[in-house]
């Protein structure tokens, strides 16, 4: 049978133990999005009514990659499975029982409502839009000083007969409670991707579902749960056998991704932990080299050090760039592509100014993970409103005038405007909007991989989960970022440890570990020390490399003795 | 009348390129060194689009001009002829294909500025314009070649400087060893290649695969003096249409103003940090593409790939090839007759002089009266002209790096030819 062709044992199994309750542990590089895709196809050929399978996944990236995989095995018998997010299932859901698509109330409308009932700031208006959706998803308590902003929310949100993102799975979960036995959702094999992931809201709608069928997937990695700060409980992996009596626990061995030197090493980091199940990865891949450990003086070194080593693996991007070589570069069979590079960082403030170093070098990169340009945003709001409310004389040059004056936009939309206008210019004056518009919504779609060009992603270590490459960066491996400990809230060093093993497990032949001894911070020159987790790789995986401090010449004190 | 084109320049806003490559001393170096029609270079970056778009104006025929308002009157008059602009670009494409890394730099054409833009918006979605006048893609060069007619139908593209091991579609170290591998079924969309400065058609008349394609020479200059010291020769009317026709054609294309390819910076294989300098020959049978000095693998220069990639024996000529003349620029000349340096008091005394006096430089290069040189320079200077006219240079081979190193006299020749002036 060709679904079960080139799995291993334990893949095997996982894909064809479809009925009760299954808990598939699949470390990082195990196959997991392989098995799940067969396991659906697995199911369609023992005859399941494709509609009757659901699987959901944590992100629309992965939504997207297991559907075109699945459509590749099935071809057009995959269209009915629903593969999919927990929102797009709930909205699924909603206009199933509705009958119609709702309104669906985005942040920034959410925000406005907020305003309109208490005509707070914008800022406190986010703050609370936040809130209300923590405690919505069982996050935080009910924090009753909010009870009757929520009770007019609510209602305005009525009135209006829309919905917010939180509503999508909580009014499917009410209908679910409340009609035990009524025949509305018809999944009988449902799977879930990341379950380590998922919150207490989405908990409770798993437990409804699973109500209504015995066979239920859970796919996870209690290694790699990562999103506590979203409410999500690496406990809810654990106690899964718990809540699912009766359920097979199978445990995906083979690591396929990293090298043995890179799985070994992360493998003796995260066994410090003590929420885990302890599994042993099984390498595919040979030893490889070692993991570098690069100390550097300053901060600012860091950008410029991961560029070089880019370079040279790459041998060399510019000609201007061989000529500041005194070395030969590499002059052999050089095979590496920008998109095998990924630098990863643990706050989105280092990935700016990786980007921002990145820029100037002339290498091509990506961000990823990064919240949608609200610049953009807004931008994209006051020309709607400008369609909506023409000036008497709206022209090309009136809008991008127009444009100039209303926003200090950085100078890559000005360019992008300039070229915008010299060839949409003679454009009817709303169709001239139109065009910027589509131009800059299209742009700001932040964290969708780009397919056409490669390029060096530059990315959070929470947005990494998932990806891989064949050389990764983690830079800034400095207690204080790594883990990351900030005076508000009190640090689980458990979460930053797997934050790191994550990092780490998206490496597949190298891995470049950086830190700096000094670093400008929060407006002033302070002192580094390394990340404790460095301390638990064992000395045998690593490679050292001190880049040296300039030496500063001693201030000379008879200058001022000349005075005395 | 048959007229000069050099298509690939810099603006200032590349990497390592002279602040003096702005519109209006593009101009003015484009009449001195006698070139009718200059590409604009860079028309990717932000900036330099903007000012291209505010200094030049449409001529109307594919082709632009430099506003009066922009224009200088301080030209020698020997010198003074129409430029016209058109717009090029150059993008370095970096990739990986068949499990090798690709870098292979392509010049773009376009007829008007609203392709330009087109091209500029959608490149600008894949990668950033405005950290480098050549922009550097992680895109495959048949992706760029789509990219690219899909937004203008009347845009070229050809491959830039196509021997250079690093960055070229024939290089040694990222290159292939077909247009067709590069471009598959839209080779047929790639009319020209550009030679580079260490090859000459000669070398490339070798590979019968290239007897379709037209073979182009451009300076590639990073400043305004260095404009020109390779061109191309038409005989069509002054239209963006015309030009690339006879770019495709060969109708029209006289032929090319090249380097002597040995002074080129790639000609030979080396290592310019080990100071190895090695022919084809020697890389091969006696180092085995080994460093003598470092024992890293050598760059491998030019003259190598083509010998490796030729089906034909060295000074095969393909019926109908346009002709070719080998040339070094002036200033050059002048700085070994003079033995000092090209940047020199005495070196560019003299050729501002003669500039005055005889008319551009192509013209003292090519056509000026012996005779008429040494009047308004020296007899020695009309001795290296007319040596460089019949070939009878000695150059060292550039290799890694390295340009060639001219040398058009003997040190005690140079003492008997002043010596004669000194005499007469």
């Amino acid at each position: 049978m060709t679904i079960l062709d080139g799995l291993n044992t334990s893949q095997t199994q996982a894909v064809t133990t479809v009925e009760g309750s299954v808990l598939v542990v699949a470390g990082p590089g195990t196959g997991k999005t392989h098995t799940i895709v067969r396991r659906i196809a697995y199911l369609v050929a023992q005859g399941i009514q494709p509609e009757h399978i659901l699987a959901v996944t944590f992100t629309n990236r992965a939504a997207r990659e297991m559907y075109e995989r699945t459509y590749g095995l099935l071809g057009s018998r995959a269209q009915p499975i629903f593969i999919g997010t927990f929102h797009r299932l709930g909205l699924t859901l909603m206009e199933y029982v509705l009958g119609n698509e709702p309104l669906l109330l985005g942040r920034d409308e959410q925000r406005d409502l907020i305003r309109s009932l208490t005509g707070c700031t914008l800022k406190k208006a986010s703050q609370l839009v936040e809130k209300i959706s923590r405690m919505k998803n069982c996050v935080e308590e009910y924090d009753r000083d909010l009870m009757e902003l929520l009770s007019l929310y609510e209602a305005a949100k009525k009135d209006r007969s829309a919905c917010d993102l939180d509503d999508l799975l909580i009014v499917p979960l009410q209908i679910m409670q409340e009609q035990l036995d009524s025949e509305t959702f018809l999944f009988q094999y449902i799977m879930v991707d990341e379950y380590q992931d998922i919150n207490p809201l989405q908990y409770q709608f798993i437990r409804a579902l699973g109500r209504r069928t015995q066979n239920i997937c859970a796919v996870g990695d209690a290694d790699q749960s990562i999103y506590g700060f979203r409410g999500s409980h690496v406990e809810n992996f654990l106690n899964f056998t718990k809540d699912f009596p009766g359920t097979q626990q199978i445990i995906l061995t083979n690591h396929y991704r990293s090298t043995e030197t890179i799985l070994s090493a992360s493998r003796h980091l995260i066994q410090h932990n003590c929420t885990r199940i302890d599994t042993t990865l099984m390498p595919v891949k040979e030893r490889g080299v070692p993991i570098t450990i690069l100390s550097l003086p300053d901060g600012s070194h860091e950008a410029f050090t991961i560029i070089e080593e880019i370079e040279k693996r790459m041998g060399g991007t510019s000609h201007y760039q061989l000529m500041q070589h005194k070395t030969p570069h590499n002059q052999g069979e050089v095979s590496y592509r920008f998109s095998d590079f990924a630098i990863l960082v643990r706050t989105n403030m280092q990935a700016a100014a990786i980007a921002q170093s990145l820029k100037t070098s002339g290498i091509p990169f990506q961000r990823i993970g990064r919240t949608i340009n609200a610049r953009n945003r807004e931008l994209v709001n006051h020309l709607r409103h400008v369609l909506e409310n023409p000036p008497e004389t709206l022209t090309s040059d009136y809008i991008l005038k127009d444009i100039e004056t209303y926003s200090h936009m950085p100078s890559e939309d000005t360019e992008l405007l300039d070229n915008l206008f010299v060839v949409y210019h003679s454009l009817p004056p709303r169709e001239f909007i139109r065009t910027i518009i589509h131009e800059f919504m299209l742009r700001s779609s932040g964290d969708e991989f780009n397919s056409t060009a490669d390029v060096v992603t530059v990315s959070t270590l929470h947005a990494a989960k998932g990806l891989e490459f064949m050389v990764v960066f983690i830079a800034g491996v400095e207690d204080g970022f790594i883990p990351y400990r900030t005076a508000r809230e009190p640090i689980d060093i458990e979460e930053e440890r797997r934050l790191f093993y994550v990092g780490m497990t998206r490496a597949r032949e190298e891995l470049l570990i950086l830190h700096a001894r000094e670093r400008f911070l929060y407006g002033e020159r302070r002192m580094r020390t390394p990340s404790p987790f460095l301390n638990e790789i064992p000395e045998e995986y690593v490679h050292h490399i001190v880049v040296p401090g300039r030496i500063h010449k001693d201030k000379k004190p008879d200058q001022m003795e000349l005075f005395s | 009348m048959p007229y000069m084109a050099d298509f690939h320049i810099h603006s200032c806003y590349s990497r390592a390129t002279s602040s003096n490559m702005v519109p209006e001393s593009i101009w003015k170096w484009a009449q001195l060194k006698g070139i009718a029609i200059m590409g604009t270079g860079d028309f990717t970056h932000p900036q330099w689009f903007k000012e291209l778009t505010t200094k030049l104006e449409p001529a109307g025929n594919g082709l632009f001009s430099l506003r009066e308002a922009y224009q200088s009157h301080h030209i020698f008059p020997s010198c003074r002829a129409d430029v016209f602009f058109i717009l090029t670009a150059e993008i370095s494409c970096i990739y990986s294909k068949k499990g090798r890394t690709r870098k292979i730099h392509c010049l773009i054409f376009v007829p008007d500025f609203e392709s330009a833009a087109r091209i500029n918006i959608a490149l600008s979605r894949i990668g950033n314009l405005s950290s480098d006048g050549r922009p550097i893609l992680g895109l495959d060069a048949k992706d760029l070649l789509t990219l690219v007619l899909d937004n203008s139908s009347d845009a070229v593209l050809i491959p830039a400087h196509a021997w250079t091991p690093h960055f070229s579609v024939f290089g040694a170290s990222s290159g292939f060893d077909t247009l067709e591998e590069c471009f598959e079924e839209l080779t047929s969309h790639i009319h020209a290649i550009e030679t580079g400065l260490s090859s000459d058609p000669s070398m490339n008349w070798r590979l019968s695969a290239l007897d379709t394609i037209t073979l182009i020479s451009n300076s590639d200059a990073h400043s305004a003096i260095k404009i020109g010291r390779e061109a191309n020769i038409f005989d069509v009317g002054p239209s963006y249409t015309a030009l690339m026709e006879a770019i495709k054609t060969k109708k029209g294309f006289l032929g090319t103003i090249e380097f002597f390819p040995e002074e080129g910076k790639y000609h030979y294989d080396g290592h310019r940090s080990c100071g190895v300098s090695l022919s084809p020959e020697e890389t091969i049978h006696h180092h085995r593409y080994i460093c003598p000095v470092c024992g890293k693998r050598l760059t491998i220069g030019v003259m190598h790939r083509v010998t490796l990639l030729a089906d034909r024996e060295d000074g095969f000529k393909p019926h109908g090839s346009p002709e070719y003349r080998n040339l070094i620029p002036l200033p050059e000349i002048l700085s070994e007759a003079f033995h000092t340096g090209v940047g020199s008091k005495a070196v560019m005394d003299v050729y501002l002089t003669m500039l005055e006096q005889l008319g551009n430089e192509f013209f003292i290069l090519l056509h000026a009266p012996l005779d008429a040189i040494e009047r308004v320079s020296s007899p020695i200077v009309k001795e290296a002209i007319r040596r460089v006219r019949e070939g009878k240079v000695f150059i060292a081979p550039g290799y890694d790096g390295e340009y060639g190193k001219i040398k058009i006299f003997e040190e005690t020749e140079r003492i008997t030819i002043n010596g004669q002036m000194r005499l007469l």
